[in-house]
């Protein structure tokens, strides 16, 4: 098995010319097969990393297991989904958390890693928010867990800012010329919710009935919640 | 990144390959002492073409393996074979983070807000004027708002300071949100109901003119 013990900067130099392959090439088998060899790449040097540091007892695979159920289960939009539906049916949650939803956060145990300072913005007929980070990945994580590939992408996050209508346009949202669109970019500790508006055919439904209908994207302001019945 | 293709809302899981979720298991699980992966600092650190071409949980995993190879906790050799003979670790005191600690740090309240000592520099509806800085370190300012005008929206109260100063001691910084217009950043091409709003400490901005 002399060939897999490649040295680390062989491996790094693979990964980085078979990503640059994979951006060039012009089939897509081409493409296909460079993220392939990628892939595998990765999952080789992840899974000697792990295993030298199990072997020398810096880490708990029971932890790894737990830290993977947390974010993979535990947390995620069905929580945001729930704040969502509670401040449509409650007037005063409501304008509690558009004035400190740090503060409704930790009355209600929401606070967390990546989600403690948190603000609340709403959307209405004249006015869309869409949330980014332009310099990494920054998210809600106790709210919606931890954020979507699309949200981390160069693309996304370089043209988010400059151009929003394109973006959400592209998503499939058409905003029209009245409507103010207010971009959000993470530079700080500060992680924001949009609360989207409340779809049409909704009324009488209970909380957990709205949150149902609350899609991830549209906590970040990507999508619109479309009218029911 | 202008001109990258905007990619499809992807849905399902977040985590797509089982080496992700390894990455992102060992990330949050691995406290030793002495050990520091050094944040988004050391992202910024990587060979550009390096981290343009390595994938989101990829670059977590480059900079683990970066920093527990300087620290002395794992050799290249040992990475290269991991069947192969390896030196223990002698830390003393030390056992590795369990589960019920790794949760409990993720239910945390980790606000970035201290105590003020110092008051603020500016109040919601100021005129302000970013900085047009462009430090060789780490800093949060997006290089699309430099020398921009805009208008604080929000203030945050002190908040911990992200920027790399060197050995430089600026003291409490408040923070506070600035919105700037579209057309203020990007010209004819932005719509005029766009708005910007970005996250700026005191140390980044300076009075509009007319005000003192």
């Amino acid at each position: 098995m002399a060939d897999d013990k490649v040295s680390r900067r062989d491996f790094i130099t693979k990964s980085s010319i078979a990503a640059s392959t994979a951006v060039t090439a012009t089939g897509s088998a081409g493409v296909h097969a460079a993220e392939e060899h990628v892939q595998s790449d990765y999952a080789v040097r992840t899974k000697a990393l792990v295993s030298v540091l199990t072997k020398k007892n810096l880490i708990n695979p029971a932890t790894m297991d737990a830290v993977v159920d947390y974010y993979e289960n535990k947390v995620g939009p069905h929580i945001g989904a729930r704040v969502v539906a509670r401040s449509w049916r409650d007037p005063d949650y409501r304008q509690r958390l558009l004035a400190d939803a740090r503060a409704v956060a930790r009355e209600d145990n929401l606070t967390g890693a990546q989600g403690t300072d948190l603000v609340a913005v709403e959307n209405t007929p004249k006015v869309h928010n869409l949330v980014v980070c332009t310099l990494c990945s920054c998210y809600p994580w106790p709210l919606l867990g931890l954020p979507p590939s699309w949200y981390k992408d160069t693309a996304y996050r370089a043209q988010a800012v400059i151009d929003p209508r394109g973006v959400l346009r592209k998503f499939g949202l058409e905003l029209g010329d009245d409507v103010e669109v207010r971009v959000w970019d993470s530079t700080a500790e500060i992680r924001y919710l949009v609360i989207p508006e409340r779809p049409a055919g909704t009324e009488g439904m209970s909380e957990a009935e709205l949150a149902s209908l609350v899609t991830r994207d549209s906590m970040i302001g990507a999508e619109k919640l479309e009218s029911r019945g | 990144m202008d001109g990258f293709t905007l990619p499809e809302r992807d849905q399902g899981r977040v985590m797509k390959e089982e080496w992700e979720r390894l990455v992102w298991g060992f990330l949050r699980s691995l406290r030793v002492p002495g050990y520091s992966t050094g944040g988004r600092a050391a992202s910024e650190r990587m060979p550009p073409d390096l981290y343009l071409s390595t994938p989101y949980y990829g670059r977590f995993l480059y900079r683990a393996e970066q920093s527990l190879v300087a620290g002395g906790f794992v050799t290249e050799a040992e990475l290269a074979d991991p069947d192969g003979p390896m030196s223990m670790p002698d830390i003393p005191n030390f056992s590795p983070m369990g589960p019920e600690e790794a949760l409990a740090r993720f239910a945390r309240d980790t606000t970035a807000e201290l105590e003020a000592r110092v008051p603020p520099l500016f109040t919601v509806g100021d005129a302000v004027i970013v900085k047009n800085e462009h430090p060789a370190g780490h800093t949060r300012v997006p290089r699309y708002v430099r020398g921009h005008p805009g208008i604080v929206h929000r203030h945050h109260g002190v908040h911990k300071f992200q920027d790399d100063t060197g050995a430089r001691d600026v003291g409490q910084q408040h923070l506070y949100t600035v919105m700037f217009t579209g057309p203020e950043l990007w010209g004819s091409r932005a719509h005029p109901k766009d708005r910007v709003y970005v996250e700026l400490w005191d140390y980044h901005l300076k009075p509009a003119l007319g005000q003192d």
